[in-house]
């Protein structure tokens, strides 16, 4: 029910109950009853009771606005949310482009700081509700793994460790699989696709 | 010195691999094998110091991809701790290339009756 219906409501009471109450006025009570105080005791309980109809209208309407702002407002967080996720995928993407040019340059040093970044950006990604059914998967985990390796493997190259060698075509290899799954994660938070 | 779960498992990687219920995988590093797990990763790898003395690790990961258990042995260390890493690395090698099912196949093929190889036919 939508505010003009209450108001309709509202006036047909009035118009019904006022038509009663000069019914019984008139018609009901005898000519000695039909007082100045009768009169103003039956209109007066009528309109009591309908000022208390009138209030309860009142206190639903509010109740059903404020049920709708929240809605828009949980609406507008989640959008915000997924606009936010989106430029995080973005970023998270030409992240991933930097720290292969890195390693076709041999800047590994470079390459793991940025690494470390998109596995910041990976965990945040998990955290993200509209994601769930997609990041609580062993693919997604599995990439998780597969930078956390590399990223030791990268440390030990730039430390000079003894265990020190990285293959390039690898590491670029299993940053394009992730590339793939972040994009399509980024198209459903755009499109809303399944 | 190998601590009792990780002692335990290596056995049971090794039988898992040996059965054919392992695939491993490789990382970044071309001598590093890697085994994913539903909740985490493990890696061994095998290389050789400066000396050209052998060195193997195993590493355990946990689901957030992050080093519970990391496992060193030198050459020189422990003969029996050395050994049991090299054993789990030797068979996910093993498992990775195929070695012991390639070999089978050729002792097959050589065995068998029929002419073995090609020559440079034409297609038509």
């Amino acid at each position: 029910m939508n505010l003009s219906d209450n108001r309709r409501n509202a006036i047909i009471i009035l118009v019904i109950g006022l038509l009663i109450s000069g019914f019984v006025f008139f018609y009901v009570l005898k000519a000695v009853e039909q007082t100045i105080l009768n009169f103003l005791s039956l209109f007066g309980t009528f309109l009591s009771l309908y000022g208390l109809y009138i209030a309860y209208v009142q206190i639903l309407d509010i109740k059903r606005i404020n049920e709708g702002i929240n809605v828009a407002v949980t609406n507008s967080l989640n959008r915000i949310n997924q606009v936010l996720s989106v430029s995080e995928l973005s970023k998270a993407n030409k992240i991933i482009q930097e720290i292969q040019t890195s390693n076709l340059s041999d800047k590994y040093e470079l390459s793991l700081l940025r690494m470390k970044d998109l596995k910041h950006i990976l965990i945040q990604i998990r955290s993200n509700e509209e994601l769930n059914i997609y990041t609580e998967t062993s693919v997604y985990n599995k990439n998780i793994t597969d930078i956390n390796i590399d990223i030791t493997n990268l440390t030990n190259l730039v430390l000079g460790k003894k265990k020190n060698g990285v293959n390039p075509t690898k590491l670029n290899s299993n940053l394009e699989d992730l590339a793939t799954i972040l994009s399509e994660f980024e198209n459903k938070l755009k499109f809303g696709t399944k | 010195m190998i601590n009792a779960n990780i002692k335990l498992i290596i056995d049971k990687l090794i039988a898992k691999t040996n059965a054919g219920q392992a695939i491993w995988s490789k990382t970044s590093r071309d001598t590093e094998f890697k085994l994913e797990l539903s909740k985490g990763a493990i890696t061994t790898d095998m290389w050789e110091d400066e000396h050209g003395y052998k060195m193997v690790d195993l590493s355990v990961y946990n689901a957030n991809g992050e080093i519970i258990e990391n496992d060193v042995f030198h050459e020189s260390d422990e003969e029996s701790d050395f050994t049991s890493l090299q054993n789990v690395y030797e068979s996910a090698k093993k498992s990775y290339y195929k070695i012991d099912e390639t070999f089978k196949t050729i002792f097959d093929e050589l065995d068998g009756e029929k002419t073995i190889g090609r020559s440079k036919e034409l297609p038509f």
